[in-house]
Parts: C-alpha cells; sequence; structure tokens
C-alpha cells in the first residue's frame, strides 16, 4: 500500500493550487455578493487544460483518471472560491462522461473539442421536482415524431443553466407502463439548450451563489435524432456510470473546503489575543481544530481508496458513498468550528468562514442525502433488510 | 537560439519558518522554483517562441527533490533538464555552485546563460556573476526588458540606481533578470503530461569532470555558522487626549525621539 502522489499528481495538485491561487478572497466575495459567474475563472481553468482532465486525449483531453479528477478539485475546493469555484467546472469532469462512453465517432468530434476548450458550457437536466433521489420517477417526456424528438417537462436544480448553450436531458421516452422494470424506458440527449423552447428561471439559494441553479420549463423542445445518446431507453444506466465519480468528487470538494475553514481558524486562533494569550493557546479551542483535522484526513484516504478503485475498474460503491458521507459531515463541522473559533468576526464577511459554511452545506445535501448513504451502507456493507 | 536557464529549488518562503538552534526547521516545509528563476525560464521560452528556432535546456544543482523543480520548468515548456546530484556539493557556497556550473557548462554548446538576478533563500545574488568569471563571458545583471535578440547579440534593458541602462551585448554571456521582466506562464496540464517524456538527464560530479575538492565544504570560500530570526516588530504608540494633546505627542517625540528634523 504505497500512499506516494507521482511526479505527476503532485505537479497537477501544486498546477491547479497556484491558479486557483491568482483568485483572491476579494474576487469571490464580490462574486458571492453579486451572483455573477466566476467566468474569469472558468477560462483560467480551461486555458490550463483543466477542463479535460479526464477526456480522451484524442480530443484533446489528457486522459487521466479519477484520482487525478479528485486531486484536482480538492484543490480547487480548497482555495477561496469553494464550492463556487468547484461547481463552475465540476460538471465538465465526470458530466460528458456518458458522451465518451457511449457516444458515436461522429458526437465526440463534435462535441468533445468544445467542452474541453470551455467554449460551450453544458448544463444537467435530470432532477425533477417530484424525483429527486427517485430519479426514475421523472415525467419530462420526449416522443419522437420524424426525425426530431420534442420533449416537454420540467427539470428543477439545474445548475449553471443560465451559461450553458447545452444540455444532457434525461426524458422518458417510453410509458412507464409500458416498461418492464423501472430503470427501462428513460433516454439521455445532448443537445442545445435553445431558450426558444426552454424559460430558465434562477433559484436563489443559500450558498454557492456565483454558480446558478434553476428551474427549467421545457415546451417541445426539438432535439434532432442524432442528439440521442447511445440507445433509446437506456439513459438511465448510462447516467449510474457517473454516479460513483460524482460522489467520490463531491466527498474531496467538502474536505477541501473544510481544510480552508481550519486553516483560517488555526491561523485566527494564533492572531488572536484575549486575557494575555492567543485563543489558540486554550484547549477548547485547539481540541475541535484538531479533531476537524484528523477526520478530514481520514475522510481523504477513503476518497483517494475509491477514486484508486473506480479507476481500477473494481467495485467502488460502498467507498464512493463513504467518502461522500465522511466528507461531507467533516466538511461541515471543520467550517462551523472555524466560524465558531472566529467567534463574532466569524459571523462578518470579511472573514470568510461564513461564507465557506454556506458553500460546504451543498456538499452535504447532495447529490445524495447522508441518510440515503446510511441506508445504502446498512443494507449493502452490512447485509441488513432495505428499509426504503 | 538555444538557451541555458540556471534554477534553483528554494524553501517556499509564504509558509511559516522556524528557526531553532541556529538553523532552520526542515520539518513541514515546501520547496519551489526560486521566482526570479521563473523568471528566466519564462523569458528563455518567449526568445525561443520570438526567434522561432532553440531550445531551452534547464539545469539545478540539488538533492534529489530538486528534480521537481525542473519537472515544473519543463511543463512550463522547456525542453530538457539536466540534474546534478552529488552530496559532494553539500554545503556549497555561491562560489562552489558557480565553479560546479562552470565545469559542467565548459563542454556544452549555447548562445545564452540566464538565470535570476538572485535566489529566494539565500538573496546572495553571486552565482551568476562568478559563473560568467569562470566562463570568461560578458554579463548583464538585473535586466528588465529585452528589446532585441538575434544571432550573436541582445539588446536588454538593466535596471540600474539611477534609471534604466540599455545595453548591447556580445553572445554567449550570462544574463540575470529582475522579476518585473516577465509574468511567468502557468503550466498547463498538458504541459504537466509532456514533462515525463522529455529528457532529464542526472549527472554526478564525476560525470561533470568536477573535482571533489573545489566543490562543497571544501570548495566554499564562506560559510554559513549560524541563522537567527529577523527581530519582532516593535508594537506601535498609541496616544489619548485632545487634538491639541495628541498632535503635541507625536511632534514632541519625532523631533527628540525619532529625530527626523534633525
Amino acid at each position: 500500500m504505497d500512499f506516494t502522489l507521482t511526479a505527476e499528481q503532485k505537479a497537477i495538485c501544486d498546477n491547479v493550487a497556484e491558479t486557483c491561487g491568482k483568485f483572491s478572497d476579494a474576487y469571490w466575495l464580490g462574486k458571492d455578493t453579486t451572483g455573477d459567474f466566476p467566468i474569469e475563472f472558468h477560462q483560467a481553468m480551461a486555458k490550463g487544460g483543466w477542463l479535460g482532465i479526464t477526456m480522451p486525449d484524442e480530443y484533446g483531453g489528457s486522459n487521466l483518471g479519477l484520482l487525478e479528477a479528485a486531486l484536482m478539485m480538492h484543490q480547487v475546493a480548497r482555495s477561496s472560491g469553494a464550492m463556487s469555484a468547484a461547481s463552475a467546472i465540476h460538471i465538465n469532469l465526470f458530466g460528458p462522461h456518458p458522451i465518451v462512453k457511449f457516444g458515436t465517432d461522429d458526437q465526440k468530434k463534435r462535441w468533445l473539442p468544445e467542452l474541453i476548450h470551455g467554449e460551450t458550457k453544458v448544463c444537467f437536466g435530470v432532477t425533477e421536482s417530484n424525483a429527486g433521489l427517485e430519479t426514475t420517477a421523472i415525467e419530462t417526456s420526449a416522443v419522437k415524431t420524424g426525425s426530431r424528438y420534442y420533449v416537454n417537462g420540467a427539470k428543477v436544480w439545474t445548475s449553471t443553466a443560465q451559461q450553458a448553450n447545452k444540455i444532457m436531458l434525461l426524458a422518458r421516452t417510453k410509458p412507464k407502463e409500458d416498461c418492464l422494470n423501472r430503470i427501462e424506458g428513460l433516454s439521455l440527449f445532448y443537445t442545445n439548450l435553445d431558450r426558444d423552447y426552454v424559460d430558465i428561471r434562477l433559484i436563489d439559494k443559500m450558498g454557492r451563489k456565483a454558480v446558478d441553479s434553476n428551474e427549467l420549463f421545457i415546451g417541445d423542445l426539438p432535439v434532432p435524432e442524432e442528439d440521442l445518446l447511445g440507445e433509446e431507453g437506456k439513459g438511465f444506466q448510462y447516467l449510474l456510470h457517473s454516479l460513483n465519480p460524482e460522489r467520490i468528487l463531491v466527498g474531496v470538494e467538502a474536505i477541501g473546503i473544510g481544510q480552508n475553514a481550519i486553516a483560517r481558524a488555526s491561523q485566527y486562533a494564533q492572531e488572536r489575543v484575549v486575557f494575555g494569550r492567543p485563543i489558540g493557546q486554550n484547549q477548547a479551542i485547539q481540541h475541535p481544530l484538531a479533531e476537524s483535522w484528523m477526520e478530514l484526513e481520514a475522510a481523504f484516504l477513503i476518497a483517494m481508496q475509491a477514486a484508486s478503485l473506480y479507476d481500477r475498474k473494481e467495485p467502488c460503491g460502498l467507498k464512493a458513498n463513504a467518502a461522500k458521507y465522511l466528507g461531507g459531515e467533516a466538511g461541515f463541522k471543520a467550517c462551523t468550528q472555524s466560524l465558531m473559533t472566529f467567534g463574532g468576526m466569524g459571523y462578518a464577511k470579511e472573514f470568510h468562514v461564513e461564507r465557506l459554511l454556506r458553500e460546504v452545506l451543498i456538499c452535504r445535501i447532495a447529490p445524495v442525502s447522508p441518510q440515503m448513504i446510511l441506508n445504502y451502507i446498512a443494507e449493502k456493507a452490512l447485509g441488513l433488510p432495505k428499509s426504503y | 537560439m538555444n538557451i541555458i536557464v540556471l534554477i534553483k529549488q528554494v524553501i517556499d518562503v509564504e509558509l511559516n519558518l522556524r528557526i531553532k538552534d541556529g538553523a532552520l526547521v526542515e520539518d513541514g516545509l515546501n520547496y519551489v522554483i526560486s521566482s526570479w528563476d521563473e523568471t528566466a525560464i519564462e523569458a528563455a521560452l518567449q526568445l525561443v517562441e520570438t526567434v522561432g528556432a532553440g531550445e531551452v535546456t534547464l539545469i539545478t544543482i540539488g538533492p534529489e527533490r530538486a528534480s521537481d523543480a525542473l519537472r515544473k520548468g519543463l511543463a512550463m515548456g522547456a525542453d530538457k533538464a539536466v540534474h546534478v546530484l552529488d552530496s559532494a556539493f553539500d554545503g556549497s557556497d555561491s562560489f562552489a555552485y558557480a565553479r560546479g556550473l562552470a565545469k559542467l557548462l565548459e563542454t556544452r554548446e549555447y548562445d545564452l546563460i540566464l538565470a535570476g538576478k538572485q535566489a529566494q533563500d539565500t538573496d546572495a545574488g553571486l552565482t551568476p556573476s562568478m559563473l560568467a568569471e569562470f566562463l570568461g563571458l560578458p554579463q548583464v545583471t538585473n535586466i528588465v526588458k529585452v528589446d532585441q535578440a538575434e544571432e550573436g547579440k541582445m539588446v536588454l534593458h538593466r535596471k540600474g540606481d539611477h534609471g534604466n541602462e540599455v545595453i548591447e551585448l556580445t553572445l554567449p554571456a550570462v544574463v540575470s533578470v529582475n522579476d518585473s521582466l516577465n509574468e511567468p506562464r502557468l503550466a498547463s496540464l498538458r504541459g504537466i503530461m509532456q514533462a515525463k517524456k522529455k529528457p532529464m538527464e542526472t549527472m554526478d560530479l564525476a560525470a561533470i569532470g568536477g573535482d571533489a575538492s573545489l566543490v562543497g565544504e571544501s570548495g566554499r570560500q564562506t560559510k554559513i555558522i549560524s541563522l537567527l530570526e529577523p527581530e519582532a516588530r516593535q508594537a506601535g504608540k498609541k496616544f489619548e487626549g485632545s487634538e491639541e494633546e495628541t498632535s503635541k505627542q507625536v511632534i514632541d517625540l519625532l523631533l527628540n525621539e525619532a529625530k527626523i528634523f534633525a
């Protein structure tokens, strides 16, 4: 068991940290205030080739694994941009995976290079208000007439739709009652997000303000048949391939945010003097931060293990879910503790830890709740009866 | 134009450094390319891009970990690297390093040797000048601008005490750069992946034809005998009272303690 990074992996961490380091606290606090998309950051990452880290090299990517992507996203989230930085580019890493895995050569040629260069931005139209975790319950439909599908329905929590010109869209192509099982009858499309047929409404939300979340109302959106990915009716299975990578990435992102928070808190605890000594000399301040440090380190190791299993094409579901759970919980705790270390100052935006706390919360909620992970672990790791 | 860039891997001074018993605490330190040397790499890459031909070779003398610095320079776009790795260099001062570098460069062909004007750790700024002397080459220090570069000749701006000097220089030569010369590029992911395929030569003292008595502890002319913490900044003074009272106190201190009008 060797925990050493290769020279390239180390260089990836250093260079991502350096690129992210060009974007200051003031930059991200500004974006948090205005809600503007961090376009400058997105461009810098595209220019460095980072958006193509997991994409095949024949289309301009670097063909690296989930481990490298996780190292990269850990550094991104650890920077001041936290989840806003991560979410601005995160979707590029595994979102287009169905294209890589199931797309035709022509589709790959048409779509991948633009994505890698940051010229097109994609959003994800999967979740619906009546189908969150129960993805197969989605109601958005695609009906084929001639060489086109016409899509009708509504999606919610679609990130970056304000910026995106493409959408990866899951829609029902065969009525549920005609299907043999619940995962059948859904199809995946990668198509133009044509605003003539899609009404995009911004959801005002707690954190990650710079990266928009939206409701989409889709009315008769025409989708040419060449924008269907793989076979009709198999869309859900295609999406499943991206679930474990997403969990691992969200886990390391939460860890990065937590580590940033405790670094800030430790610095403050050294500088802030009360009753003639730095507050960081008090064990009531030290111990919770030390506890967070250990929890974050431990969660990071399981995330790395999960990523390594995924790259070796071994089953990684348990570890991937554990990484997302442990990362999300440890990150949240670290940010909370960091804010409490700052005391009243932590509540002020200029110290940034309240922003980190708002940013990290999404990693607890999405893409799957901590309770659902516990259900899954109880069932799959412990052999207990399924509870839902 | 074939360019040699001398780089040094140094401690990242942005992290908290601790000194104990006259020596640096090595635990938990991070190492980076000295920032002036990164400027030199960028300058070399730009020169080769402008001239449209030639290659950039990085050279460092340093321990095992110094290969990270070379790899980073290769990821930025340099073509190849030479790592002089030999414990005989331990304890070298600028003089001993310059002598080692001179030995290595004696047998190589190049148009230009670039380096940072000083290293971020020692701030000595001696190695490029000593190397020029050992190699019998002309040199210009502290350049802030390149006006012209062609076969056998360069026109440079050097930052002097009383403004910028515009200097014409015949090549080959040694040039050291000021960090205002450029903004070093960030390595791209592609650069990082290509770097591992670029040639990196590791040479020991014997391979460069060096003499152990002329480098390291036996070759050095100076020795750092102790490191001291910089003096802590003293707390400021706070004046209280009416405007009239406080301004009197301030003027009194400026006149009698700081003696700024003396």
